[in-house]
C-alpha cells in the first residue's frame, strides 16, 4: 500500500514535474483581431471595408487554431492537468514601441493614400507594400515615392519584430507577418491592388 | 555602295550608243527591253530641242532593277534643260515620279552634272519623301571616289521605325517591341568612299521631344532635347570615332535615378577605336560632364562584354550634390538616406580585368543624418579599397563626430587594404565621452549583398558614468564605464560584444555581458544583454534617485534584458540584499514610504502609530523581483507572506521593519510612472 502510494505520488510528481513546460500555440483568433486594431488605426476608420467574407475569416481561424501534429500530442497529455484556455495568451499590441510606430505609419498614410488609390502601390503576399504600376507616378516624384515605400516597409518589419518580442516570442514574427498580409488585404479599399498567389488582383 | 536608282536610269537611258540627234524631234518607244539585268516595259522617250537646249522626257509602266531596289513602276522623267556640250551632259530642272512598293510615290527634283569621259558625276535630288519627311540627298563621284550628302526635314520618330522595321533582326524586333517611343528628329549624314569601301561617316542628329519608356516603367524619358554628333573614319577596317552627345532638356528616370536635364544638362565627348577583326574597343578620351553636379574622365579598354582595363577620373565635386542625385535613390530604406554633406569628394578607378582598386579623395567633409542619429565633422583623407594584391590607403580623420548622444572625439585611421582585407597600420584611437575605445585590430569585410561587416578587438577606457548618465539624460550617476573587448562584430545590422563591459557604479561592481545590438539605426534599435550586479551600496543608490536613505548592500542581476527603442521592453531582474552581509541595514522613513507605494501595498496597512518617533529602522533583508514580459511586471520579494510578499524582511535591533507587497502582476508603465513619482514627492504622507 505504502509503495503503492508512494509510487503514485511520485509519479503525480514525476508527471507534475515533467510537465513544467506548456507548448503555447499560436493563438490566431487574437492576431487577427488585433492586426485589424492596428490596421484600423493606421488607415483611419472610414478607411476600413468590412470583411468581405465572415464565413471565410471564420474558416481561416479555425485552420489556423489547429496546432501541429507534435504540439497535438504533447496538449492532450497536458489536458489532463491544464485547460486549454489557461494556455491561451492574449497578444498585447500596445508597447510604447509599437505606439510609436503605428503613429509614423498612421501619418505616412496620408502621403500614400493616393498612391494606393491611383494603383502605383500594391500590397504585396507577406505584410508588405510595393509599387504596382510605375507609370501611374510621374517622374520628379519617383524618388520620393521609392523612399515611402522602403520607409514604409521597414516600419512594418520592425512592427511584426516587435509584437512578436513584446509577447515574449520572437520566433512568431513570421505567423505574425502573414495575418497582417491577409488583414491589410481585408481591410483595403475597393480598387486597391493586391497580390495573390504571384498575381496582382484588384480589389 | 549602291549607286542611286535614278541616276542609274539616267545613265541607262541617255548613253544608249549610237543616239544622234538628227532632227528636231527624237521619240522612240520600247515596248519591253533587256540590257543585262534590267528589264522595262513600255519605254517611251521623246527629246526636243528647244532655245535652251535639249527637252528630255520620258515616262515606262515599269523598270525591273537589281536588288535590293527592285520594281518601279509609273515612271515618268522629264529633263527641262538637258545640255550635251563639250564631253559634259547636264540635266538641270529635272524631275522623276515613280512608284516603288517600299519608298512609295515619289516626285523628285534633280539635277545631274556628268562628265562620263573622266568618270566625274554630281547629282542633287530634292525632295525624297520617306519615313513623313522630306530629304535631300547630293551624290559626287569621281572616279572611284563618291560623297554622299544627305539630310532631312524633321522626321516623326515613329514613322522612320515603321520604315526600318522590315530591314531588322528578329531579335532586333522583338527588343524594340518591348518600348514605347515617340519624337522628332533631324538628321544631316555625309558618307564618303572609295570603290566599295567607305572612308568615313559624319552624322549630325537633332532630337526633340523624345519620349521614351519601357513597359515596367523602369526607364523613361520626357521631352528629350537632345543633339548628336559622330564622325566615324576608316583606318584600315578599324573604325575610328569621335562623338559629342549633349542632352540640353527633358527629364530621365533610369530606376532609381532622375535626371532633370534642364537644370543639370549632360555633356558627352568621347574619341576611340573600334577594332573589326578582335571586335574590341579602345576608348582613348572620354569626358563626361553634367553641368553643375560632376565632372569626368575615362580611359579604357576590352571587347562588348567585357572590360579589360578601365580608368575613370571623378574631379572633386560637391558630395551633397552628387550624393542627391547618384547616391541617394541607391540608399533609401538604409540609414544613409537621409544624410546632409558639406564638402568635397573625388574618386579614382582603375580596372585591370578583374581586379580593381579605387580611391575616394574627402575635403573637409561633414556629414550629419536629419534623423540626429550620428554625424561626422570635418572627415579628411583618402580611403581606398582593392580586391587584389595592389595596396589601396586609408587614411582618414575628423575632428568630432556624434552617435546617437555619444560625442566622439579626433580621430585618426591608417589602415592598408589589399585582396580587400583591411589592416591597421597603428592603433585606432576613437575618444567616446571623456574615454577612449582603443582598437588594435580592425577587419572591414564587403558582404555579399554588398553590406559592409566589420570587427575590432580593443580596451574602453573609463568613461565616467556622470557624463555618460547626463549625455543619455538619466538621473546623475556616479562611477566610471570600462571594459577589455575580445571582439566587437558587426554584420547583418546587428552589432554583437563578445566579453564583459564592467562598469563601477555606485561602489559596486556591474558586469555587462552578452551585449548586442540589432538595427542600431534602424526603426526600432533593439539592444540586449545579460547584467549582473554586485555589492551596490544602497546608500549611494537612493541618495542618487532621491529615493530615501536606505544603508546596507545590493546584489542584483538583470537577465534577458531587452531595450527596444531604448526603453525596456521584457527583463528577468531580481535584486536582493547579499547573503552574509555584514554591512549596517538601516532603511530611512521616507525609503519606507517609497517602497510601500511602490509595492502597491496600502501605505496604511504598516504599523504607523511607530512612525513619527523614528527616523529609520532597521531590516535583515531586502529585496524586489520582477519579470517584465508583455508590459507586465510579474513582481515578489525576498519571500513569501501570507498572501504577499516581503520586500523588507525586518531584524536586527529593534524598531524592525516589514514591507510586504500584494500587488503580483503589476503593469509596467504604471510602475514606471510610480517610480518617478516617489522620485519626484515630497516626502511620506503621515496620517
Amino acid at each position: 500500500m505504502k509503495l503503492f502510494r508512494w509510487l503514485t505520488s511520485s509519479f503525480a510528481g514525476l508527471m507534475l514535474v515533467s510537465c513544467v513546460t506548456i507548448n503555447i500555440y499560436f493563438p490566431a483568433a487574437a492576431a487577427e483581431k488585433a492586426a485589424d486594431r492596428i490596421i484600423e488605426d493606421v488607415w483611419g476608420p472610414a478607411e476600413v471595408s468590412q470583411p468581405k467574407n465572415k464565413e471565410d475569416n471564420g474558416v481561416e481561424q479555425q485552420s489556423l487554431n489547429t496546432p501541429s501534429q507534435t504540439q497535438q500530442v504533447a496538449i492532450r497529455v497536458l489536458d489532463w492537468f491544464i485547460s486549454p484556455a489557461a494556455a491561451e495568451v492574449n497578444i498585447n499590441v500596445s508597447s510604447p514601441a509599437i505606439n510609436a510606430i503605428q503613429t509614423k505609419m498612421k501619418q505616412r498614410h496620408n502621403s500614400l493614400k493616393p498612391y494606393y488609390n491611383s494603383g502605383a502601390i500594391g500590397l504585396t503576399e507577406n505584410g508588405l507594400i510595393v509599387i504596382h504600376n510605375a507609370k501611374a507616378i510621374a517622374l520628379k516624384d519617383r524618388n520620393k515615392v521609392n523612399s515611402l515605400v522602403a520607409d514604409e516597409n521597414n516600419d512594418r518589419k520592425a512592427l511584426y519584430a516587435e509584437i512578436a518580442r513584446a509577447n515574449g516570442h520572437p520566433e512568431w514574427q513570421a505567423d505574425i507577418q502573414s495575418t497582417f498580409a491577409r488583414r491589410w488585404v481585408g481591410n483595403a479599399n475597393k480598387g486597391w491592388w493586391y497580390q495573390s498567389a504571384g498575381k496582382w488582383l484588384q480589389k | 555602295m549602291k549607286k542611286p536608282l535614278w541616276f542609274i536610269v539616267m545613265i541607262y537611258l541617255l548613253l544608249l550608243p549610237g543616239l544622234s540627234i538628227a532632227s528636231q524631234k527624237l521619240q522612240f518607244s520600247i515596248a519591253s527591253w533587256q540590257l543585262d539585268d534590267i528589264q522595262a516595259k513600255n519605254l517611251n522617250s521623246d527629246i526636243q530641242l528647244t532655245e535652251k537646249g535639249l527637252l528630255l522626257s520620258a515616262s515606262a509602266d515599269w523598270i525591273k532593277l537589281a536588288e535590293p531596289i527592285g520594281t518601279i513602276k509609273d515612271i515618268t522623267l522629264q529633263c527641262a534643260q538637258l545640255v550635251f556640250v563639250s564631253e559634259q551632259l547636264s540635266c538641270s530642272k529635272g524631275r522623276l515620279a515613280f512608284i516603288h512598293q517600299q519608298l512609295g510615290e515619289q516626285s523628285l527634283i534633280f539635277e545631274v552634272i556628268a562628265h562620263p569621259d573622266t568618270n566625274t558625276y554630281k547629282v542633287e535630288i530634292s525632295g525624297i519623301k520617306l519615313a513623313s519627311s522630306v530629304f535631300s540627298l547630293t551624290v559626287k563621284i569621281n572616279q572611284h571616289s563618291w560623297k554622299i550628302f544627305a539630310d532631312s526635314a524633321q522626321i516623326e520618330l515613329k514613322a522612320l521605325m515603321q520604315f526600318i522595321a522590315p530591314y531588322l533582326s528578329a531579335e532586333q524586333s522583338t527588343s524594340l517591341a518591348a518600348w514605347n517611343y515617340e519624337g522628332k528628329l533631324q538628321l544631316d549624314i555625309d558618307v564618303m568612299g572609295i570603290n566599295s569601301k567607305v572612308e568615313s561617316i559624319n552624322l549630325d542628329l537633332k532630337i526633340q521631344a523624345l519620349e521614351l519608356s519601357d513597359n515596367q516603367g523602369k526607364y523613361i524619358s520626357e521631352q528629350l532635347l537632345s543633339d548628336v554628333h559622330l564622325s566615324l573614319e576608316n583606318k584600315r577596317d578599324d573604325w575610328q570615332w569621335q562623338s559629342k552627345v549633349n542632352i540640353n532638356g527633358g527629364q530621365a528616370y533610369a530606376d532609381p535615378v532622375f535626371i532633370d536635364f534642364n537644370d543639370t544638362p549632360f555633356e558627352l565627348l568621347s574619341e576611340g577605336l573600334w577594332l573589326n577583326k578582335s571586335k574590341q574597343f579602345q576608348l582613348t578620351k572620354t569626358r563626361f560632364e553634367q553641368k553643375s553636379v560632376m565632372a569626368l574622365s575615362m580611359k579604357g579598354r576590352g571587347s562588348l562584354s567585357q572590360i579589360e582595363s578601365l580608368n575613370v577620373e571623378i574631379m572633386p565635386s560637391e558630395l551633397q550634390t552628387l550624393y542627391s542625385i547618384w547616391g541617394q535613390p541607391f540608399t533609401l530604406g538604409t540609414p544613409m538616406d537621409s544624410l546632409d554633406f558639406t564638402g568635397k569628394l573625388g574618386l579614382t578607378y582603375q580596372q585591370q580585368g578583374d581586379n580593381y582598386h579605387v580611391s575616394m579623395n574627402m575635403d573637409k567633409i561633414s556629414v550629419s543624418d536629419q534623423a540626429g542619429r550620428f554625424s561626422l565633422d570635418n572627415l579628411s583623407g583618402v580611403f581606398g579599397w582593392s580586391n587584389y594584391q595592389q595596396i589601396a590607403l586609408i587614411d582618414i580623420e575628423w575632428t568630432n563626430g556624434m552617435v546617437y548622444a555619444l560625442t566622439l572625439g579626433p580621430s585618426h585611421l591608417k589602415a592598408n587594404v589589399e585582396h580587400e582585407t583591411v589592416v591597421l597600420q597603428q592603433p585606432w584611437l576613437l575618444p567616446i565621452l571623456d574615454g577612449e575605445l582603443h582598437m588594435t585590430e580592425f577587419s572591414l569585410k564587403k558582404h555579399d549583398n554588398d553590406l559592409p561587416e566589420w570587427t575590432f578587438v580593443g580596451e574602453l577606457t573609463p568613461i565616467s558614468m556622470t557624463s555618460l548618465s547626463s549625455a543619455l539624460g538619466w538621473p546623475v550617476m556616479h562611477g566610471k564605464l570600462s571594459g577589455v573587448i575580445p571582439k566587437v562584430s558587426y554584420a547583418n545590422q546587428q552589432v554583437k560584444v563578445d566579453g564583459i563591459l564592467k562598469v563601477n557604479l555606485f561602489e559596486g561592481e556591474t558586469l555587462i555581458r552578452d551585449l548586442q545590438l540589432d538595427n542600431p539605426f534602424g526603426v526600432l534599435p533593439h539592444l540586449s544583454a545579460n547584467v549582473t550586479m554586485d555589492n551596490i551600496n544602497l546608500e549611494t543608490l537612493t541618495q542618487t534617485f532621491d529615493f530615501g536613505k536606505i544603508t546596507g548592500k545590493l546584489d542584483g542581476k538583470v537577465n534577458g534584458l531587452r531595450l527596444s527603442n531604448w526603453k525596456p521592453v521584457a527583463f528577468d531582474a531580481e535584486f536582493s540584499t547579499p547573503e552574509g552581509d555584514k554591512s549596517r541595514r538601516r532603511i530611512s522613513q521616507k525609503a519606507v514610504d517609497s517602497l510601500s507605494r511602490v509595492g502597491g501595498g496600502a501605505a496604511g496597512v504598516l504599523q504607523r502609530s511607530f512612525l513619527r518617533f523614528f527616523e529609520d529602522f532597521s531590516y535583515q533583508r531586502l529585496g524586489l523581483s520582477c519579470k517584465l514580459q508583455n508590459t507586465v511586471c510579474d513582481m515578489s520579494g525576498v519571500g513569501e507572506a501570507e498572501q504577499g510578499y516581503y520586500i523588507v524582511k525586518g531584524g536586527g535591533l529593534p524598531p524592525r521593519i516589514n514591507v510586504i507587497g500584494y500587488t503580483r502582476r503589476v503593469n509596467w508603465p504604471d510602475l514606471i510612472e510610480r517610480l518617478e513619482a516617489v522620485s519626484n514627492s515630497d516626502g511620506p504622507i503621515i496620517q
